[in-house]
């Protein structure tokens, strides 16, 4: 299985709201596609066809309801995502697995410079490395030095939203889910972090990708998995070659 | 993956003589004998240098569990495993129960009243436990305590001062320097800043992040307050009467919680 990393089959996803009488909500259901190594897999559907849904039981904030997520990590025996130990998801999390959320939860009194280096000391880079790449990822991101000490919960929301993609990015994961990284922020930055998604996919990261924009999501995505209602509608190559 | 540090199986409080039916009760009440179930066949597992929470209401056992753990109080039943000591902790004789205790473990109370002596100044308290740990040279002693106390942000000017005469955030921070003293493997923090006003919480909320961090300490935390599990640990359990009724990643329990008591717990969250 040299050539996928990520195999989901039969995945659904269930709420069970207790507190309304037992209200059962399907974000999707029965959702069955692989993802190929450093391949980039758009997904695009309307809000609540679920989208964020999937991203976030890939990377368990949700408890994937049924189905399995085989994760095929370089050199190691693959292992199912969706059941494993939480132990085993942190440590993937650590090292392995990079999220941008739609919405960032900055943890507060932490430096947005504290906050970058620490997803790379959590990988195993030392300390001064770690801070040297953090300030460079932050740089790129057009965060600028005088805020490097500051909190990102006083931030803008486009600021917050470029700290949280910039430790997502940094430490280059082998998989990264991105759900709508770029839907808050203005045009410019929106170039800038399209360029960093862009090079590491040339590095040969494998992603999943939510974008609000279609076109962006043209220009990166190898192929394109379409949600309608929880399912999945279709999934195609995309020509971006025009 | 990181080793584990601590295995418990199947631990048990029950107050009261207890009965066949205890273990199977739905609440902590058993109906048939009317013996008390605080602690019920909890099972978990502590890896290294991770926090993790425990949450639950006033009452579903999260305090007896870790005085368990720390000897405090005796389990009725269960068993627990250190990962050098292969044996059930238990099942040691009371010496080598106190030096576990003294020279592997930590605690911090709710109540700096459990914690601290009154009677002796602020730095005794802390040397007491290094006294503990077999530590007999005064100056070593003094010389430890300035840097438990520059490490726990306590001013030394007040070393020597009764500890009755502490703010309630110093007097956790004494909790604090004492339950490091013996560089312990294992912290229990039993809500170590409730009741404390807000911003003295966040300082010592931080503190305990920083500690963790330096010291790569394993960590069980207990608290009732959401906000103090999601910034500092990594996973959670939730207990309730008695037991543990969910386990998960703190921001999937937070975001996806799947027991109805979790769900309105969460909802409960201001």
């Amino acid at each position: 299985m040299q050539d996928i990393i990520l195999e989901i089959r039969g995945l659904s996803k269930k709420f069970n709201l207790h507190l309304l009488g037992d209200k059962v909500i399907t974000a999707f259901q029965n959702a069955s596609f692989v993802l190929k190594r450093g391949e980039f897999l758009g997904i695009s559907g309307k809000s609540g066809s679920g989208k964020s849904s999937l991203i976030k039981c890939i990377y368990r904030t949700y408890l994937p309801t049924e189905g399995e997520i085989v994760y095929y990590p370089k050199n190691r025996i693959p292992i199912d995502l969706a059941k494993c130990l939480d132990e085993e998801i942190i440590d993937l999390r650590h090292r392995k697995i990079g999220y941008v959320s739609q919405f960032f939860h900055a943890i507060p009194r932490v430096s947005c410079l504290k906050i970058v280096t620490q997803t790379l000391i959590q990988q195993g880079v030392d300390k001064d490395r770690a801070k040297r790449r953090a300030k460079n990822m932050l740089l790129r991101l057009l965060i600028p030095e005088r805020l490097f000490d500051a909190y990102p919960s006083t931030f803008s929301g486009g600021e917050r939203q470029r700290v949280n993609i910039a430790q997502a990015l940094v430490k280059k994961a082998e998989l990264l889910l991105l759900d709508e990284p770029t839907a808050s922020l203005d045009k410019t930055s929106r170039v800038i972090v399209l360029g960093e998604i862009l090079k590491l996919k040339k590095k040969g990261i494998s992603t999943i990708g939510i974008f609000h924009d279609d076109e962006e999501l043209k220009r990166f995505a190898d192929r394109i998995l379409v949600l309608e209602e929880g399912k999945i509608k279709e999934i195609y190559e995309n020509d971006k070659d025009h | 993956m990181r080793d584990w540090i601590l295995k418990v199986e199947n631990l048990t409080k029950i107050y009261g003589d207890g009965c066949p039916n205890c273990l199977k009760s739905e609440t902590n009440k058993c109906s048939f004998c009317r013996a008390t179930i605080a602690v019920n066949s909890v099972s978990l597992t502590l890896y290294g240098g991770e926090i993790l929470g425990i949450m639950g209401e006033s009452g579903s056992g999260k305090s007896t569990l870790v005085r368990n753990l720390y000897f405090d109080i005796p389990p009725t039943l269960g068993e627990a495993y250190l990962n050098k000591e292969r044996r059930n902790i238990f099942e040691l004789n009371s010496q080598e129960k106190r030096k576990l205790r003294n020279f592997n473990m930590g605690m911090v109370y709710q109540s700096p009243y459990l914690g601290l002596n009154f009677e002796i100044t602020a730095g005794g308290n802390v040397a007491e436990k290094l006294l503990m740990a077999n530590w007999r040279s005064y100056s070593n002693i003094r010389r430890r305590l300035i840097d438990l106390f520059e490490k726990t942000e306590l001013p030394l000017n007040r070393m020597d001062d009764f500890s009755a005469t502490l703010s309630g955030g110093m007097q956790q921070r004494i909790q604090i320097a004492k339950a490091l003293a013996n560089n312990p493997e294992i912290l229990f923090l039993d809500e170590p800043t409730s009741g404390l006003d807000l911003s003295v919480q966040a300082r010592l909320l931080d503190l305990i992040k920083k500690i963790q961090q330096e010291l790569k300490i394993s960590i069980i935390l207990v608290s009732h307050d959401l906000g103090v599990i999601r910034l500092l640990a990594g996973r959670v359990l939730v207990m309730r009467e008695g037991r543990i009724i969910e386990s998960g990643l703190t921001d999937q329990i937070l975001e996806d919680p799947q027991h109805p008591y979790t769900q309105l717990l969460v909802n409960s969250m201001l």
